[in-house]
């Protein structure tokens, strides 16, 4: 076992005004000075933090002291990833730091919460019977989600808008968006371009096209009147618009792919893993070539997947 | 507010000029490389609160080094603790995930800084303190979602107790004592948490699993006896598996 902690600080339970990442900092502190740890004194004193301490310490545990550490440099030309890295931080000095997207969501919670309350509205039997055509629900739908991604992003892209509605669809079981095609760049709906959702929200002005470019229309307000009737739940929807729209073009790109990748994997009874996501891409011959893509390697599909368990968006 | 810098960084900050002067920037362009990290941290918010990018840049690159004209390093104060910690974790040796690993924690640090004083402020206190527990949160969770997901650790513990309570395999009696410490802790980071905890305190630390005294594993996970047993056979079953110590079986 563990020795036993010289700590002088008593066990007393300390108030929760020191927050967790705090405590880590003292535990990375007390280990980089040789003080012997004793886990129990730590989850007595933090007993909020119970789980969090006792993982942490099971990984910091063992690691080489900063003054121990020797490690080579590595020779490799061209390191994209600092000069991405770099890059990103310079960015974000002018456009504010919320542009330094962190490759993991820093506050899952929000999304397991989210997806809680999806799973449940889908549990209820749920049949539009309206006099509204699916195409026109199709159009207000469609203009809805680029007015809730305009204030969040430069430009609305058709594809940004193309990949919400499908997440949405499988979020909301709306009936709606229900014509994507496994198209080069993820699910693809062409009719929602040529046929419904684009012609009917530009004729109504509540959208304007601009080749890929999606931007609001004049009348874009009149879109509130329809959509309450159509949509199941105006608030959840928005609030899964709302962490959709803080990922990028490419992020929605590969969270539409790989939920349908694993939609298909699930409908034949097979395991939803990294390794079988990855050989369902490698066996198409249109998605094949993802997997030379850095946002489609295997740390990119896992955190995809966790997402998407976490949304209730795919089924264990 | 009060930091509590090295004597060092709090000198180089102090011989400094009146921050946003000419002066102060060119004293920061000419030191950029002989400066400590938590002077650059410091350093960098500055010129981020002054919008003034182009130090920033110069900053960051002596905070995270490059690559020179013969592919070779230089500078930086964080590499050798991103891949000492990737050896660690047991991924130094493979390049997909180790450049998952290294963007994660280079995007990390970035973002810490972006953060500010106020909400981090051990990163201009004790940097390689800092950067080492981002490094083990950015391992954990890469680790953790290459290797299975948390959502299905949650539900596999729904059904704590199919197991007697004493019920292990043998991986635990007769093969645990043969296995090189390093060699299994790598191998408990990669189960799911609840089952690397369990693992972790009962086979690595040799605390009492269902004792009811203070330092056992069912007390500090405040679970049942029969919940940890549980869970530590989940966790043999599937260290059983693991190539790392599937090599120990085969040499019984």
């Amino acid at each position: 076992m563990a020795a036993a902690t010289q700590d002088p600080r008593s066990n007393s339970v300390v108030p929760m005004r020191n927050d967790v990442e705090r405590i880590k900092q003292e535990m990375v502190t007390a280990y980089e000075d040789l003080a012997p740890i004793d886990i129990a004194d730590w989850v007595a004193r933090y007993p909020v933090h119970r789980d969090e301490i006792l993982s942490f310490w099971v990984w910091l545990s063992g690691t080489p002291r900063l003054q121990e550490i020797h490690e080579p440099p590595r020779s490799e030309p061209n390191d994209r990833i600092a000069d991405e890295a770099i890059r990103q931080a310079c960015l974000a000095v002018s456009l504010g730091h919320q542009w330094l997207k962190e490759s993991f969501d820093p506050d899952p919670a929000i999304d397991e919460a989210l997806g809680v309350e999806l799973a449940s509205i889908r549990a209820k039997h749920y049949r539009f019977r309206g006099k509204a055509s699916k195409a026109f629900r199709k159009g207000v739908i469609f203009a809805w989600v680029v007015q809730k991604l305009a204030p969040q992003r430069e430009e609305v892209s058709r594809l940004a808008a193309q990949k919400v509605t499908y997440v949405l669809e499988k979020a909301l079981s709306l009936g709606v968006f229900t014509d994507h095609q496994q198209k080069p760049l993820g699910p693809y709906d062409h009719r929602a371009k040529y046929q419904d959702a684009e012609p009917i929200a530009v004729r109504n002005g509540w959208i304007r096209v601009r080749g890929s470019i999606i931007e609001l229309g004049e009348t874009a307000s009149g879109i509130a009147q329809y959509l309450p009737r159509y949509i199941r739940s105006e608030d959840l929807a928005a609030r899964l618009v709302a962490r959709l729209a803080r990922l990028t073009d490419e992020e929605l790109e590969v969270l539409a792919t790989i939920a349908w990748a694993s939609a298909a994997l699930s409908s034949t009874g097979a395991p939803v893993t990294v390794s079988t996501v990855q050989a369902y891409l490698e066996q198409s011959s249109q998605w094949r070539g993802k997997l030379r893509r850095h946002c489609f390697r295997r740390a990119a599909i896992g955190s995809t997947l966790s997402r998407l368990f976490r949304l209730r968006l795919l089924e264990g | 507010m009060g930091l509590n810098r090295p004597p060092e960084s709090a000198g180089e900050l102090g011989s400094l000029p009146p921050a946003g002067s000419t002066g102060w920037e060119a004293a920061i362009r000419a030191h950029t490389g002989s400066f400590r990290p938590e002077t650059l941290v410091s350093v960098m918010r500055e010129a981020a609160s002054r919008g003034n990018t182009a130090l920033f840049e110069c900053c960051a690159l002596a905070l995270v080094g490059y690559s020179g004209p013969n592919g070779n390093w230089v500078a930086g104060h964080c590499e050798k603790v991103i891949l000492a910690m990737a050896r660690k974790f047991g991924i130094r040796d493979e390049p997909d995930i180790l450049e998952d690993f290294r963007q994660q924690c280079l995007i990390g640090v970035m973002h810490a800084i972006h953060e500010g004083v106020e909400k981090k402020p051990f990163w201009e206190e004790r940097f390689g303190r800092a950067l080492k527990q981002l490094c083990i949160d950015k391992g954990r969770s890469l680790i953790g979602q290459l290797e299975g997901f948390e959502w299905a650790e949650g539900r596999a513990e729904a059904d704590p107790c199919d197991t007697a309570v004493g019920d292990c395999t043998p991986l635990e009696n007769e093969v645990l004592g043969r296995i090189l410490q390093e060699d299994l802790h790598r191998a408990i980071h990669r189960l799911p948490p609840r089952q690397a905890m369990a693992a972790f305190y009962a086979w690595i630390e040799r605390r009492p699993v269902g004792s009811d005294q203070a330092g056992s594993v069912k007390t500090l996970m405040e679970i049942s006896e029969q919940a940890v047993y549980a869970l530590l056979k989940k966790a043999a079953t599937a260290l059983a598996a693991d190539p790392e110590i599937r090599k120990y079986l085969e040499n019984r």
